[in-house]
């Protein structure tokens, strides 16, 4: 496996490299740092600098460059501490473009981003180079949340590197992205660290209490049945590795807020969803569950694609 | 109760002239504003006669069969109510028999043509005769009054028919109520229901609330759309079996999308069937209550059949679907239907003579 965690030095950046630190990526799962210098002028703007002016620019770029060149050597020491085998890089331009493209030159398995759990107004306000990353890369990204006030009550504690109990929801649907949600989770290094909960939301329709209409009818009924006997199907590969796995089905209108009550419920460290790329017309039709997830959660999630 | 609710109410004076000097596009939004309150009031009214039938220990196949079923068809029977009440006739009529119509030809059409709908045999080899069952119903009450009616008269459907399909509704209810019961494994788990139910007042709240905007939107509803009828020169008719109907049916609609949103397009089918025999049994019998119906020519020529080719074709579709619809079935449903609404207001075939 090969990882790409994106740092700017932030809280949430050091965050995230605490929670890759201590994660049960599969042994010899090789990562790289890459930190983007985000580009404050165009070409065509430096050459209308006067000497002076241009020689400032000049020895800013390369004291912001030393300064995080010492940034990810810190940070790398601490990954290589925890094992892993680690690289970095420095790239200047567009934050999230150059993440982006860091991970396809790389061709890595997983993009690894923190986030603060901004919710509503904030979270318009700000966007995020993580929700940026989120949307434009065709790769797995992991959003490691080190959440703001708003998600108070509900804050998860950053797993601590040794000896945590993993606590790891993942939400299954049967479809082709959450299959590989599952075999994500086969992959990683596991033992009686993990304690997994493999969770199926059936949608209600709950407009005018359509829900009860659709209970009683059979094919439903049936799906329900096949739902079933998915779910333990797919929990019961993860037993083939590890002890600790529970299975919970549940109805909800809102898929996505079950989801996220169940993260809650579970105390989960991590939300891992599949997640397929939709056409505007099929985003209208089938709605987007793991985009809201990803945006909404006060507890990191991982989005396989 | 006050003067002044009753006046206006019952007065189409009041809002007709209010209605009259306002511009097209003010009437139009006034409409979509209507609809609108139409559709949330009814969605508020069942959430609260859902929860109170729950609190006294109505098994869910009960409340299934009647409250959530004949919930989405409220705004049809207001407004038709409404109408007839008003006199209107024309736009009663035509909102009953334009929403099997919409609701058939427009929204199954269009969901089959997006996904494939499974069939539900057990209860469409039912519901689905009943559906066909009640509209021929209709036609042939229609035409037994045209028989009967005498020499410059026009034929009407009376009180007592609206009664008759009252009490055939209540049987309805029972006989889809024995269906369910025999149809599925009613033991299925309702541990795994984790729904909470709200408190009374708020319950109660959801009801009167619910109702009034059911109550406000029938009532606005019904003059705009007259006025847009008088503005646009076509009949009432054409607006109560198009623009009103389409309006009225927006409950199926939004159900209907959203059950393809969530994966369970069945759900639209068994609404779709049970919202065309209540826009007989219900919508028209209780307008018909109201105030007796007249039944202008037009209906024998255009309207009728135009129904009865979109419900025999569903009938058909229906007996040689093996799983699924087929999405051709959706688009012919769907020609049916534009076609129906496109000669109605290039060549004015729905309008009243």
């Amino acid at each position: 496996m090969r990882i790409l965690l994106a740092t700017d030095g932030s809280d949430t950046a050091g965050a995230a490299v605490q929670f890759v630190a201590g994660f049960p990526f599969p042994s010899g799962t090789e990562m790289k740092i890459v930190s983007v210098i985000p580009r404050v002028l165009r070409d065509h703007e430096i050459e209308t600098l006067t000497p002076e002016q241009r020689t400032v620019f000049e020895e800013s770029k390369s004291g912001n460059h030393s300064e995080v060149e010492e940034l990810l050597e810190s940070e790398a020491a601490l990954l290589g501490q925890a094992g892993w085998s680690v690289t970095t890089e420095v790239r200047v331009g567009h934050p999230a473009a150059e993440i982006v493209g860091a991970a396809e030159a790389y061709d890595a398995t997983l993009i690894v981003v923190g986030s603060h759990g901004l919710t509503g107004f904030k979270r318009f306000l700000l966007g995020g180079v993580s929700n940026q990353v989120f949307q434009s890369s065709k790769r797995s990204v992991l959003i490691v949340r080190k959440p703001e006030s708003e998600c108070e009550g509900s804050r998860p504690e950053l797993p601590a590197r040794d000896g945590h109990l993993w606590r790891i929801l993942v939400g299954y649907d049967g479809s082709g992205p959450s299959e590989k949600a599952i075999s994500f989770c086969t992959s990683l290094d596991l033992d009686d660290k993990v304690s997994f909960r493999v969770l199926t939301v059936l949608p209600m329709v709950r407009l005018f209490r359509q829900d009860i209409r659709q209970e009683l009818n059979w094919i439903w009924q049936q799906q329900k049945e096949t739902e079933k006997e998915a779910l333990e199907a797919a929990a019961d590969r993860l037993r083939e590795i590890t002890g600790g796995v529970t299975t919970a089905l549940t109805e909800a209108g809102d898929v996505s807020q079950a989801i996220l009550a169940a993260g809650e419920d579970f105390k989960a460290d991590l939300i891992v969803l599949g997640h397929k790329g939709k056409g505007a017309i099929e985003k209208f039709l089938m709605g987007s569950v793991t985009p809201r997830i990803a945006q909404h959660s006060c507890r990191s999630v991982l989005a396989i694609r | 109760m006050d003067n002044g609710i009753i006046k206006w109410i019952a007065d189409e004076e009041v809002l007709q002239d209010f209605v009259a000097g306002l511009p097209v596009l003010i009437i139009l939004l006034i409409i979509v504003i209507s609809v609108a309150l139409l559709s949330k009031g009814a969605d508020w009214m069942i959430d609260g006669v859902v929860d109170l039938a729950q609190r006294t220990g109505l098994p869910k196949i009960v409340i299934g069969a009647t409250v959530v079923s004949l919930g989405t068809t409220l705004p049809e029977a207001f407004v038709s109510v409404m109408a007839a009440f008003l006199g209107n006739p024309g736009l009663a009529l035509g909102n009953g028999v334009g929403s099997i119509i919409a609701d058939t030809g427009l929204i199954f059409g269009l969901t089959c043509l997006l996904v494939a709908v499974p069939v539900n045999r057990f209860i469409l080899n039912r519901t689905g005769w009943v559906q066909v069952g009640s509209a021929a119903l209709l036609v042939g009450i229609a035409v037994i009054a045209l028989m009967t009616a005498g020499a410059g008269e026009e034929p009407i459907l009376s009180r007592w028919v609206g009664l008759f399909f009252l009490i055939l509704l209540v049987a309805y209810l029972y006989v889809t109520y024995r269906w369910a019961t025999q149809s599925g494994d009613l033991g299925h788990d309702e541990e795994l229901s984790n729904e909470e139910p709200m408190n009374l007042p708020k319950a109660w709240s959801m009801i009167i609330g619910g109702l009034t905007l059911i109550v406000v939107g029938a009532r606005v509803l019904v003059p705009s759309a007259s006025e847009i009828a008088v503005r646009a020169g076509v009949p009432e008719d054409v607006i109560a079996a198009t623009l009103v109907a389409f309006g009225t049916s927006l409950p199926e609609l939004m159900t209907a999308i959203a059950a393809i949103r969530k994966g369970h397009p069945e759900i639209t089918v068994g609404n779709i069937v049970g919202a065309d025999v209540l826009n007989v049994l219900f919508v028209i019998g209780a307008a018909a209550v109201a105030a007796p119906l007249a039944i202008p020519d037009n209906f024998y020529f255009f309207h009728f059949p135009a129904m009865l080719i979109i419900l025999i074709s569903f009938r058909v579709f229906i007996s040689r679907a093996d799983t699924a619809f087929r999405r051709w079935q959706g688009a012919w449903l769907l020609a049916v239907y534009g076609v129906y609404v496109t000669l109605q207001y290039t060549l004015n075939v729905g309008g009243a003579l």
